[in-house]
């Protein structure tokens, strides 16, 4: 520390220091004046004061007042600085010394500041200031079957910005997508988070200010890199998505490391071909000459799906900035839907009907957006069209843990923790806990464990008007029954069995969704995998195959292909009281039904097709929430995109379009932008037969009903209000599924925030709540923790 | 014989002047020069993973050909004879060294319009240019 002035300091007189000040202010040009801080020590020092600076010592030369210049005020210490001395009793300038850190670095030597720059504050947005930077997933307690790993990268030669850009990207994995921590592999500099350009700590990081939360798992080195994939190599399955994210300097022979190494193409595809097989791949990369890693990447993935994309092409270098790299800034700020400092994005980029971006869509944004003039965005996919249906978030989206598991006309909620699972029901103004088991309770031979145990769909399986619930493990499959006041396992079947052809095996099966396929009044559970579709019906205490075929197969025209085919939703399109599968890939869509021992198509249609008005583009397109929005016994279909929304409904072999509207069209007093708007659950929230759908921005929420060639928004309220006791807020409230929690015609929708849970009921133009309790309520003996609590 | 000048006295001024004047016109319009001020001694030398020979005392400039874009991005490197002007010119991608450069190295000359944030850091120079030209 620095030798204290002395225990009675001698002040220096008002006028003395108005003289020094003056004169300090008079040396500085305009533009000094516009980005350095003075500030003046109220005590003169004695000939003889040392300060210690960190590596130097300064020794005073003679009796004075300090006037301290700091250069770079918004800079972390060390950087230039000026310590001038001036005459205590006559103001006049002694001399000055530069230094790199201030007298008061340990608060030993007190400073007034008497001059301040003007900075440039980013403008943020007071209910999103940390969107980006304060956990707001909801737990994860059950995607324990589909992890999500990253590899985060700066070298040992990166600048802070490149660091900065690792830390938004850290923040918006485990903050807004819920990737584990722990799934992050941090390879930063030295094994700390530090960069060339900075002498010491980082300081906070220049997003928002705030301390780095990522976790470095060691330095930046080729050998470190390889540990990592050998790591995955062990842990990736085929359900898996990894992200591999480079920030730093680039040559034109490879991915720097240090100053006089690289990791080439080619080297980087051989460690991408060492890993196993596994569901997606994406890799974005900053550093310059990027673009070469495109063909390796793409041609040695062992992922199903590929996505890579760079800010430069292979013959270029990319822009940096004085914070952050424009291309990496602009494709974190995709993901994020926010900037690093916390505003809203004034055009945020198109996102699926539950607000995620797909990895094209990102890349596109990305691209727009860069402000990095030499830059030149490359992407790329493998197979083509697979990015549009790449999500950093979990997809397809959790099945639902929602149905009547007793008969009595309303529906209960399953809902698990990492203690264990329980059956939820309203009960008036509260819930009641219908049973609670923990982890390590067997139900029949089910062992229960919520760490690797996913639970749903719930549907009524055996036709008893029940509904049962589908679990899977590593292990196997199980059917759970709630019965007796207990849960009981009427089948569970290990991986290796076979249900009739098809071979169950939980690491690569996706299971969903389940509906009544044959139309015996029993669901069915759709299953697929990296070698075709199956439809598995529950029989005795196995199950059977109705159906199963390869890839490659053809149903009608369509071509089956399940690693770029998304399915669902089920519903019953042609009103024949069986379910059908809404299919879509890179091509087109299609609607499946079950025929036989295979499927039928009645519908298909490429892109580019005209549904009515509607322009069709899977690309950009999304297809959900499906149900009856006219009431005439078939359901519909709602499709949204950058442009619009709309409503198809199947016509022959085709489908027709009874309303689309465009973006900026007033639904009643609901403003239509899909780029900010995030859709709900469909149901009939009024019941009159007819489905309706939520709908939340961050202004507010609204109920849209289909009203001939438009919609109409009976309700709508802004974020502030209250239905009943709950108070709306988009930013921290989750809408979880729509059922008849009371009975009746009418669904509600069950609601979760960090304050607890609730039910809301449409009434009138506004919503009530007839149900909310905050966490801690005991339900029955479930201890209610939104923290932890997957519904 | 005119005493020689030592480092210290060394006026860098003029050799300035040849750095500016073998600027092309791209550099003149984005560029940033740094000069290392000190004179080297002739024999073998290297720069940046360059390495040469010369036969007479020499200082070192380095022109930054699109400052503020990350590494690995066009630059060269000028050998200059302080006396007679004679310079010899090295094509590079990369930085003297990653990081700050050494307190010798000094920003002497940049392009209008380009920012403090693009320029090399300089380690215990609290001022890192003395000398900023417009560009015509």
């Amino acid at each position: 520390m620095n030798t204290p002035i002395h225990s009675h300091p001698h002040p220096i007189g008002p006028d003395v220091a108005a003289i020094i000040k003056r004169h300090a202010l008079a040396t500085l040009s305009q533009q000094q004046a516009g980005t350095m801080r003075l500030s003046i020590s109220p005590h003169v020092l004695p000939a003889g004061h040392t300060f210690n600076l960190v590596d130097t010592k300064m020794t005073v030369r003679q009796q004075a007042a300090l006037v301290f210049v700091d250069h770079m005020p918004q800079a972390n210490w060390g950087h230039a600085c000026t310590y001038r001395f001036y005459d205590p009793t006559t103001g006049e300038s002694l001399y000055q010394e530069d230094a790199i850190f201030p007298p008061n670095l340990g608060g030993e030597t007190s400073l007034e500041v008497f001059h301040e720059p003007i900075f440039h504050v980013p403008v943020t947005h007071s209910a999103l200031a940390d969107y980006v930077s304060r956990p707001r997933i909801l737990p994860t307690a059950s995607q324990v079957l589909e992890q999500r790993y990253a590899i985060l990268w700066t070298s040992q030669i990166s600048n802070l910005r490149h660091v900065e850009d690792l830390e938004f990207l850290w923040r918006a994995l485990v903050n807004v997508y819920g990737f584990s921590p722990s799934n992050i592999y941090v390879l930063c500099y030295n094994g700390t988070i530090g960069a060339v350009d900075v002498s010491g700590a980082v300081g906070n990081w220049a997003g928002n200010n705030t301390p780095y939360q990522m976790q470095v798992h060691s330095s930046a080195t080729t050998a470190n890199l390889q540990t990592v994939f050998n790591t995955l190599a062990a842990k990736l399955k085929p359900k898996d998505l990894l992200l591999i994210h480079t920030n730093n300097h680039g040559s034109t022979t490879g991915l720097c490391v240090d100053n006089s190494s690289v990791i080439t193409p080619t080297q980087f595809g051989t460690m991408l071909s060492g890993l196993p097989a596994y569901r997606s791949l994406v890799v974005t990369m900053e550093q310059c000459f990027s673009g070469a890693f495109q063909g390796p990447v793409l041609a040695k993935s062992t992922a199903t799906n590929t996505v890579f994309a760079s800010a430069v092409s292979a013959d270029k270098s990319s822009d940096g900035a004085a914070h952050f790299d424009p291309w990496a800034l602009a494709w974190i700020e995709a993901i994020a839907g926010t900037t690093a400092a916390g505003a809203a994005l004034s055009s945020p980029p198109p996102h699926n009907l539950d607000g995620m971006v797909s990895m094209k869509a990102s890349c596109d944004w990305a691209k727009a957006n860069d402000t990095g003039s030499d830059d030149n965005p490359q992407y790329g996919d493998k197979p083509p069209g697979c990015g549009s249906s790449i999500f950093l978030g979990i997809t397809p989206s959790l099945p639902t843990q929602v149905g009547d598991v007793n008969r009595d006309g309303c529906a209960e909620i399953v809902v698990t923790s990492p203690w264990g699972i329980g059956i939820l029901e309203q009960v008036g103004n509260t819930m009641a806990g219908l049973t609670l088991s923990p982890n390590g309770t067997r139900f029949g031979g089910w062992l229960l464990n919520t760490a690797d145990n996913e639970v749903g769909p719930l549907a009524d399986f055996d036709g008893d008007g029940e509904a049962e619930i589908f679990i899977s493990s590593p292990w196997g499959i199980g059917i759970l029954k709630f019965s007796g006041g207990a849960l009981t396992c009427p089948m569970l079947q290990p991986n290796g069995t076979r249900f009739g052809g098809w071979l169950l095996n939980t690491a690569d099966n996706t299971f969903g969704p389940a509906s009544d396929y044959d139309g015996d009044g029993k669901a069915e559970i759709l299953v697929t995998s990296p070698w075709g579709i199956g439809i598995l019906k529950l029989s005795g205490s196995t199950m059977s195959c109705l159906m199963l075929q390869p890839n490659g197969t053809r149903f009608g025209g369509w071509l089956l292909e399940t690693n770029i085919n998304t399915l669902g939703p089920a519903a019953d399109y042609n009103g024949d009281g069986k379910a059908e599968i809404l299919i879509s890939s890179p091509w087109g869509i299609g609607i499946l039904e079950l025929s036989g021992a295979t499927m039928a198509c009645p519908m298909l249609q490429p892109n580019g097709t005209r549904f009515g008005g509607w322009l069709l583009d899977t690309s950009n397109n999304n297809l959900g929430r499906a149900g009856d929005y006219n009431g005439d016994g078939k359901a519909e279909i709602l499709i949204s995109s950058p442009w619009g929304i709309g409503i198809l409904e199947l016509s022959g072999a085709t489908m027709a379009c009874p309303m689309l509207q465009p973006n900026g069209t007033r639904f009643g007093g609901w403003l239509l932008e899909t780029s900010q708007n995030i859709f709900g659950p469909a149901a009939d929230y009024d019941g009159d037969g007819k489905v309706e759908v939520l709908i939340s921005s961050a202004w507010g929420i609204g109920i849209l009903k289909l009203a001939g060639g438009t919609m109409s928004a009976p309700m709508m309220q802004p974020n502030g209000t209250r239905f009943g006791g709950w108070l709306l807020n988009t930013a921290d409230n989750h809408l979880g599924t729509a059922a008849s929690y009371e009975g009746g015609p009418v669904n509600e929708v069950l609601i979760t925030s960090p304050w607890g849970i609730g039910i809301l009921r449409q009434s009138g133009n506004t919503m009530i709540a007839p149900m909310m309790q905050p966490n801690g309520t005991r339900f029955g003996g479930w201890l209610l923790n939104t923290a932890d609590n997957q519904f | 014989m005119p005493p020689t000048k030592s480092q210290e006295q060394q006026d860098f001024g003029s050799v300035l002047a040849f750095v500016l004047a073998e600027l092309t016109d791209s550099e003149r319009a984005m560029s940033v020069v740094y000069l290392d001020e000190r004179i080297r001694p002739s024999g073998p030398g290297s720069i940046a993973g360059h390495e040469f020979k010369r036969d007479i005392p020499y200082v070192i400039a380095f022109i930054d050909q699109r400052p503020g874009a990350n590494w690995m991005h066009p630059c060269r490197y000028l050998l200059i004879e302080p006396v007679s002007g004679r310079i010899t010119t090295i094509v590079s991608d990369h930085p003297p060294l990653f990081g700050s450069l050494p307190p010798t190295w000094r920003a002497v000359w940049r392009s209008l319009g380009i920012d403090d944030w693009r320029l090399l850091p300089i380690s215990g120079s609290p001022l890192q240019e003395e000398q900023t030209e417009e560009n015509s």
